[in-house]
């Protein structure tokens, strides 16, 4: 594991969780009652969205320089303050910044199919882009505790901003500190990213 | 003696940790352990001295990250040689004539491969070829490539250490995960499989886990590995106790649980990290001298191996699928992109063939594939990432076999290996090589024969040499070669013939059953008639089409009807259907009453149908309105209480309003009418300023329009200003608005402030995943609407208290 160094995965596999899918939908095992066409429907989306995907993973990570009530890192302006941050790194000597994006595809294909009125496959294929892209935050993060234990080190659970007392607005500051833009990932005013399918947050590294 | 009549003689013991008892010895912990081999060899010395007293067989160097890889780290990779041999003299020492052997160590590089981590298979190779070599010089009577984490790496030590040396191997691998998977995802089912037939000798499990788990491990390991066992686990879960680690299992406690790992069957037992001399002394006592367990019966099987899931064949394993759809024949898109050396097309076969529950994948990438064996490894190493299923490698060039078979993670099919002389020579000792299983193929330099007694006669004469090449018949498959029915009418009753023998002879089988249907219609029936009579002969597998839903469904069926399916479990649990309108009562339907058929419809969300028995009624002379009324709307309602129940979820919600608003426009095409006249309340929506987010909202818009609303749907992204200003223009009586973030909800407040001053009239809904019901009576929203049908709920309530005043 590298400090300071921002590095960016491509190969970043894995196959959508068709349960999630379905329970996201709203499905409710024992209760809700499957058609076909249903079942058609997420299938045909489900094969579709594989080629609509293409995931890229981002991160760094930093060395924390200064604990208290205002967290600081070596080699980085970001400041993180609350509880949640406290909790998160109490052990913590460094700290991973990651954005992960499944591409702008699935969200195209949802204008299109808006545009078109047909509402039952742009929802179907928000679902799946959800659940890819969590799928793929899900492998960057395997990947990096794979990577922590060889080196031995133990990661703590992910963290992205809009939990906890971390503000969706830190969102902008992971931006930089990555320079999402780079992976072509976009952000308003609001905090908010272009593609949506983009997650970005925090995993603390302890000895 | 050596190391394989010791151990046909008794259990050996193995020495217990060197970390820690280094640790023990020193003041300083030093980065590098192996750094001692040169500087105090008298450290080194005393640990080895420690554990030949208490009873050890077996010691082993303090090597195990003395390899390139990892002393780079510490700028040290000058010296592998160097520390190494010295590691083995220093053991030599200690053993000082006494019979006892040394283990060479071999840890894992602290690398991962590309593309999961940033080195390639070569700069292993030759890591692991460099240290070997300087072992098998220092002296060591065999190798344990030990602690190892990937299959992947842990093949390619193997390989190195047999290609350089002349020295038995031991492989260990550790399964640290905590659902007893290596760092890169294998389980020891799967590793079992993987080096049943690769060239070391001793296959082992050490480090990672608490002993107690390690019973698993064994028995797991059993299952496809007979090669002599070693095993050594930690001495418990270390716990941190200021700077150092505590390893809480005592000499005894440990102790029992080697004789566990004996009693299961283990040849060689010792400790790993935490474990002492005294440790070890107890196992010594207790072990020393005994004859190894003998070992449950393995089920024999043809088995291979991706990196994490393996494929039995025969035996009590169902049916199974290899999916044949990556073969440029016939294929006129695919061929020009293999032609072209690009990929999507290949790896999307291969996903949608692990999709449709195919078992393994076969790669044929025609001529291409013999010619560039470049091109055909690069195929392999990328699909390893794609898909979990194991690969057959279909090609005739030994080259891009070889190369194929290098990189892959796993143990690989070799399809096929004939009885042509020159053929079985070149690929037997690949796949010896390689660790990897074979196709046989009922053919030779003479061609096919004709008859099931000349296909059995070469399959039998190939089993005779693959043996003579030291491949297990575990390993073995063969194809008995099915031949287009249309140019060789008895080719099928000769190949089930050959079916037949080679089952009585316990020869798993295989067919590629595309051949038989080849330049016919209709080929998919010719395959469905064909599989069962083949499956009820014995045939174990085929390279089949899994897109051919009907022919997979076939294969379940065979496997629940010749008891392959243990409690027909899989068949049950597949083919078990939710209570639905039967078929046949559903065309009666449909014939004698268009209104029950357009009030199903809209109940099914059939978009088209809805649209078809709309316009049958419209043209029966039904009134636009009533349609409307008496059976559309009731529909929708009757489709938002089955959600409501969640007997339907979102989907279904959706695409019964989709069907509603076909129906709808047809009406009003049909009769130049417009319904909206109908209705009664007009309600903008919008999602706020800064959100992107609007599937949800076009939901609610979708589904309120077609509940009697007249809808105007602003988009996404809209300022308040806007909407405010819309709504009294348009004099609508309300506003609907979405926001998802915790950011753009403040929005929401704009839109609101705006509104109270210049419409206090017009009623505010919001909703949206962000949004609260505290958040709405904050902000001064009249409702908050949960989902969609609550929305309509909300509004009519409004509405209702509205017409009071």
């Amino acid at each position: 594991m590298f400090f300071d160094k921002v590095i960016t995965e491509k190969e970043i596999r894995f196959t959508i969780n068709r349960k999630a899918v379905y329970s996201l939908l709203g499905y409710r095992k024992g209760k809700t009652a499957l058609t076909e066409k249903i079942i058609n429907l997420i299938d045909e989306a489900y094969e579709k969205a594989s080629e609509l995907i293409v995931p890229q993973g981002i991160y760094v990570i930093r060395r924390i320089k200064e604990k208290g009530d205002e967290i600081k890192f070596a080699n980085s302006k970001i400041v993180l303050k609350g509880k949640s941050m406290q909790v998160l790194l109490e052990e913590s000597l460094a700290a991973i910044f990651f954005g992960v994006t499944i591409g702008p595809g699935i969200e195209e294909k949802i204008s299109q199919e808006t545009e078109k009125k047909n509402f039952d496959k742009a929802l179907v294929f928000d679902a799946l882009g959800s659940e890819a892209v969590e799928a793929a935050a899900n492998f960057l993060n395997n990947h990096l505790i794979a990577q922590a234990r060889q080196a031995k080190k133990f990661l703590t659970t992910r963290f992205s901003p809009g939990y906890g007392d971390l503000a969706l607005d830190f969102q902008k500051e992971i931006y930089e500190e990555l320079s999402l833009h780079d992976l072509e990932v976009e952000i308003n005013d609001k905090s908010i990213l272009y593609p949506q399918k983009t997650i970005t947050g925090i995993i603390g590294v302890e000895e | 003696m050596k190391l394989d009549t010791y151990l046909k003689a008794k259990v050996l013991i193995l020495d217990g940790g060197m970390g820690t008892e280094i640790i023990k010895r020193v003041d300083r912990t030093p980065e590098v352990f192996e750094i001692l081999n040169l500087e105090k060899k008298e450290i080194i010395l005393d640990v080895h001295r420690a554990y030949i007293d208490a009873g050890a067989d077996i010691i082993t160097t303090n090597t195990l990250g003395a390899n390139r890889l990892k002393l780079r780290e510490f700028k040290m990779e000058s010296q592998v040689k160097e520390l190494n041999i010295a590691a083995v003299h220093v053991a030599k020492k200690a053993v000082e004539g006494k019979e006892i052997l040394i283990a060479g160590s071999i840890g894992p590089t602290g690398k991962l491969i590309k593309p999961l981590g940033d080195v390639d298979e070569n700069e292993v190779y030759t890591t692991f070829e460099e240290q070997a070599k300087a072992l098998e010089i220092g002296g060591a009577n065999f190798l344990l490539i030990e602690t190892q984490i990937d299959i992947q790496e842990a093949k390619i030590a193997i390989r190195a250490a047999k290609e350089n040396t002349s020295l038995p191997v031991a492989l260990s691998l550790s399964y640290s995960l905590e659902e007893g998977r290596t760092v890169t995802g294998s389980d020891p089912e799967t590793a079992s499989v993987v080096f049943s037939s690769t060239e070391n000798e001793i296959l082992g499990i050490n480090c990672g886990r608490h002993p107690e788990e390690f019973e698993e491990f064994i028995s797991k390991t059993f299952l496809h590995s007979s090669k002599p066992l070693i095993v050594y686990a930690n001495a418990g879960i270390p716990e941190k106790r200021g700077d150092e680690l505590f390893y809480p299992l005592g000499p005894e406690e440990y102790a029992a649980y080697a004789e566990i790992f004996y009693k299961l069957g283990a040849n060689i037992i010792g400790g790993c990290c935490g474990t002492s001399p005294e440790h070890i002394a107890f196992i010594s006592k207790m072990l020393r001298g005994k004859k190894p367990v003998k070992r449950k019966e393995r089920e024999k099987f043809f088995r291979a191996a991706s990196r994490n899931s393996i494929l039995t064949i025969g035996g009590h394993s169902p049916f199974r699928v290899i999916g044949e759809n990556i073969n440029p024949f016939g294929k006129k898109k695919l061929s020009q992109e293999i032609e072209a050396e690009k990929l999507e097309q290949i790896k999307k076969y291969a996903r949608i063939q692990e999709q449709a529950q195919a078992d393994a994948i076969d790669v044929n990438l025609g001529k291409k594939g013999d010619k560039s064996p470049e091109f055909y490894a690069k195929v392999v190493k990328e699909l390893q990432n794609i898909t979990r299923l194991p690969l057959y490698l279909d090609n005739n060039n030994p080259k891009s076999l070889e190369l194929a078979l290098f990189s892959y993670a796993g143990k690989a099919i070799i399809n096929s290996v004939n009885g042509a002389k020159k053929n079985y020579e070149t690929l037997f000792p690949l796949a010896k090589k390689h660790g990897s299983s074979v196709v046989l193929l009922a053919m030779d330099e003479n061609g096919i024969p004709d008859t099931a007694k000349g296909k059995m006669q070469i399959v039998e004469k190939l089993i005779q040499k693959a043996v003579e090449f030291g491949l297990s018949t575990d390993d073995i498959i063969a194809d008995l070669i099915i031949l287009t029915i249309s140019a060789s009418p008895k080719t099928s009753s000769e190949t089930l013939k050959a079916i037949e023998m080679a089952k009585s002879l316990g020869i798993p089988t295989m067919l590629g059953l595309s051949n038989l249907s080849f330049g016919l219609p209709y080929r998919q029936l010719l395959h469905s008639a064909f599989l069962p009579m083949a499956i009820s002969r014995g045939l174990d597998s085929a390279i089949m089409n899994p897109l051919d839903k009907n022919l997979m469904e076939i294969t379940k069926a065979c496997d629940a009807i010749t008891g392959k399916d243990a409690g027909m479990h899989f068949y049950i649990e597949k083919f078990s259907k939710k209570p639905q309108i039967e078929a046949e009562e559903k065309e009666e339907i449909q014939n004698k009453d268009p209104e029950k058929a357009l009030f199903l419809a809209i109940l099914e969300g059939e978009k088209t149908k809805a649209k078809q028995y709309t316009l049958r009624l419209v043209e029966k002379g039904m009134n636009g309105f009533k349609i409307l009324e008496s059976i559309l709307s009731p529909a929708l309602a009757k489709v938002g209480e089955l959600y409501e129940k969640k007997i339907y979820f979102l989907p279904q919600l959706i695409l019964s309003a989709e069907a509603m608003e076909e129906a709808s426009d047809a009406i009003e095409k049909a009769l130049q009418i417009d319904t909206s006249a109908s209705k009664k309340l007009k309600i903008i929506m919008a999602t706020v300023e800064g959100d992107l987010h609007d599937i949800g909202k076009n939901i609610v818009s979708l589904v309120l329009r077609n509940s009697g609303f007249h809808v105007l749907d602003l988009g996404k992204n809209t300022k308040a200003k806007t909407i405010v200003e819309t709504a009294i223009h348009e004099k609508a009586d309300f506003i609907g608005l979405s926001a998802l973030m915790t950011t753009t909800m403040e929005e929401m407040k704009k839109v609101l402030d705006i509104k109270r001053t210049k419409a206090p009239n017009i009623k505010v809904i919001v909703g949206g995943a962000a949004v609260t019901p505290s958040f709405s009576r904050e902000i001064g929203a009249d409702a908050y609407g949960k989902d969609a049908m609550d929305a309509i709920r909300k509004i009519e309530k409004l509405s209702g208290n509205e017409n009071e005043f």
